[in-house]
């Protein structure tokens, strides 16, 4: 393989991970969605030069995917999600931006050297891209965990899951990398889905039925 | 002996096209019906897997493990689906659900079976975690089917939990295939498990030492072994009885079978740490947390909920323990499980209806007003909660009896998780 091959595989997974860094010190909602967005479309991009590098086409789909669903549709709905449950000027900081930055770094330091250490055998390919992935993995239950609005936390979910499909794609020659990704996909549309009819604003770490929302609405 | 149609392929295809038509059926009493024999189908068709067995395929293989799941599986599915067709009657009565919500809970139904067999008749790594996430998101909608605020907050709850935890199975089948793929090569082989198990031997112990750990907190998040266990108890309160049947009798029988492959693939990799002291580990501390969570309910499907956390724990432990009497202890076990806790939540939709009350407290009285059910009740409690002469007490004894014969202390544990339980 050449060097621009792997020097560009390498610079799309690191953005990848810069932007789960940037999603942890988001404290509102729109910027949030939109961080996401970006992310999605970086991955996509990844996912691409990955097939093209792997000259395995059928990952196109995958990131065709990407792009339609995570980086244009679904933010759209949440953004017009977020407008009309009237809380896009909120502000939301659970842990402080500090201390989450840190907890990040940490993460991102196990993951490398559990990675790296572990898969000293495999594809150099495959192995910057496993590390990357686990940081982006961690990164995003980082986010779940930090956040008490069920948006950001499903925003959290999603960005776990871009970590996932960037490991997927990474592994050279793993087949139902597609299938696995539609399944994720419906997965990941019905939880929007399921915000959006229910109108869940807060997650329930509680047995306090306060968390919910009024979910009977005007029209039932 | 040959036969038009693959029986393996069968048990998914029935309950498959089953769904895709159940949905276009309006009437509720024939869509019960319909329901019943579909369930009926599959279940004959994974009994001939016992006679007959086809030959592994490109993405299903019958191995003598899965057999045993399989046949278990689908004959719990039928008599639960037998006991929802007398269920749902009485749900349109009341108005909990209505025409529209029913045709859409059968379909649901049989595309739960379908996805369940799928993972556990797969040989494909990938394709079984595909279907473990199909059935948790059927499952996430039938939880939350009734539409109160307590249903909406379980599904949701189940849904977050349950996604995270089987993104992480993924990462964790994702690192098997990047551990199998320099050794048997690329593509499907890759992912097959008895290729994976005959060359198990000489992958890099590393990667599935992590591996296991992902897919161990995957899988067991699904299987709601402690600490992983908190989406349990309320999925299984809020959801229709029938669903709590199957989600307790069945769902996590395949987490389990899950975990138990895995186990063996690092079973036969001397490098890899043992997987077993983890699963023994997870399995204890989930009877000794149930035991003591079992006193203060007042909910009576939490209560069985717990119960089930209880038990799982108890067959993580024997399969944790290995060897030839404590795996087969397991088997026993989880078959004895499936069968008492499907027939308890029968007993409990018929209670509940009669009391139209969940509570234990307003739960009495029924030995006299409703002896059949109410002694059938009394005798699957005594079954479930290990007492002779019930086959549960047999399994138990077997699990006891194995681990004190390898694991001394640990048994003393398990003695004491069992008593309090008692």
């Amino acid at each position: 393989m050449s060097a621009l091959v792997f020097d560009v595989s390498h610079l799309l997974a690191g953005s990848l991970v810069l932007m789960s860094f940037v999603l942890l010190y988001q404290d509102r909602l729109p910027s949030l969605i939109n961080t996401f967005a970006l992310q999605s479309l970086l991955l996509s991009l990844a996912i691409g030069w990955q097939a093209q590098a792997q000259g395995a086409p059928h990952l196109l789909v995958t990131a065709a995917l990407a792009i339609v669903l995570k980086a244009i549709l679904i933010p759209m709905v949440l953004r017009r999600l977020v407008r009309s449950l009237g809380i896009h000027r909120t502000i939301e900081t659970v842990v402080g931006i500090g201390p989450a930055m840190l907890a990040g770094m940490a993460l991102v330091a196990l993951a490398m050297a559990l990675m790296l250490r572990v898969t000293a055998a495999a594809n150099i390919f495959a192995r910057e891209d496993l590390a990357f992935a686990l940081s982006v993995v961690l990164l995003g239950l980082l986010v779940m965990v930090t956040r008490r609005n069920a948006v950001s936390q499903v925003i959290g979910f999603m960005s776990l899951e871009n970590g996932l499909v960037l490991a997927a794609t990474g592994a050279k020659g793993m087949p139902m990398v597609v299938e696995t990704s539609v399944a994720f996909s419906i997965l990941i549309a019905l939880i929007v889905i399921g915000i959006f009819l229910f109108r869940i604003r807060e997650r329930f770490d509680t047995v306090d039925v306060a968390a919910l929302d009024e979910f009977r609405g005007d029209r039932q | 002996m040959t036969f038009p149609l693959d029986p393996a392929l069968a048990t998914i295809l029935i309950p498959a096209t089953s769904a895709a038509l159940l949905v276009f059926v309006p009437f509720y009493r024939l869509g019960a019906w319909f329901n019943v024999l579909a369930s009926l189908g599959t279940f004959v068709a994974a009994a001939t897997l016992l006679v007959w067995r086809p030959s592994a395929g490109r993405f299903l293989a019958v191995d003598d493990l899965n057999v045993v799941f399989i046949v278990l599986n689908t004959l719990v599915g039928f008599t639960t689906s037998l006991f929802s067709s007398g269920y749902i009657a009485h749900e349109i009565e009341t108005g909990r659900l209505n025409a529209t919500y029913l045709r859409f809970y059968h379909a649901m139904y049989q595309f739960l079976m379908a996805a369940m067999n799928l993972a556990l008749l797969t040989s494909v790594t990938g394709l079984m975690w595909v279907a473990v996430e199909f059935a948790t998101l059927t499952t996430v909608l039938m939880v939350g089917i009734y539409r109160t605020r307590e249903a909406l907050e379980a599904a949701w709850k189940y849904f977050i939990l349950g996604s995270v935890g089987i993104a992480l199975a993924l990462f964790g089948t994702i690192l098997i295939y990047m551990a199998a793929q320099p050794i048997v090569g690329e593509g499907i082989a890759a992912m097959t498990w008895s290729v994976l198990q005959a060359n198990a031997v000489r992958f890099d112990p590393a990667i599935l030492n992590i591996a296991f750990a992902f897919l161990m907190l995957g899988y067991g998040t699904k299987a709601g072994l402690v600490p992983l266990h908190a989406l349990l108890p309320d999925a299984h309160a809020e959801g229709p009885t029938p669903i709590s049947a199957v989600l307790s009798g069945l769902l996590l029988n395949v987490a389990i079978y899950a975990i138990l492959r895995f186990k063996l693939l690092l079973a036969a990799n001397a490098g890899a740490i043992a997987p077993g002291p983890l699963m023994m580990t997870m399995g204890l501390l989930s009877i000794l947390f149930a035991a003591f969570m079992l006193y203060r309910r007042r909910d009576v499907k939490r209560f069985f909920a717990y119960s089930s956390i209880e038990h799982m724990g108890i067959i993580a432990f024997a399969f944790g323990l290995g060897g030839p009497l404590a795996n087969f202890a397991g088997l026993l076990h989880m078959a004895m499980h499936s069968l008492t806790k499907s027939g308890i939540f029968y007993s409990i939709g018929h209670m509940t209806r009669i009391k139209a009350s969940q509570r234990i407290a307003d739960i009495r009285g029924l030995t006299s007003s409703h002896p059949l059910l109410g002694w059938i009740f009394v005798a699957s409690v005594a079954a479930i909660a290990g007492l002779p002469p019930f086959g549960i007490f047999t399994s138990e004894f077997l699990v006891v009896s194995s681990a004190f014969a390898h694991r001394p202390l640990l048994a003393v544990v398990l003695v004491f998780g069992l008593l309090i339980s008692l």
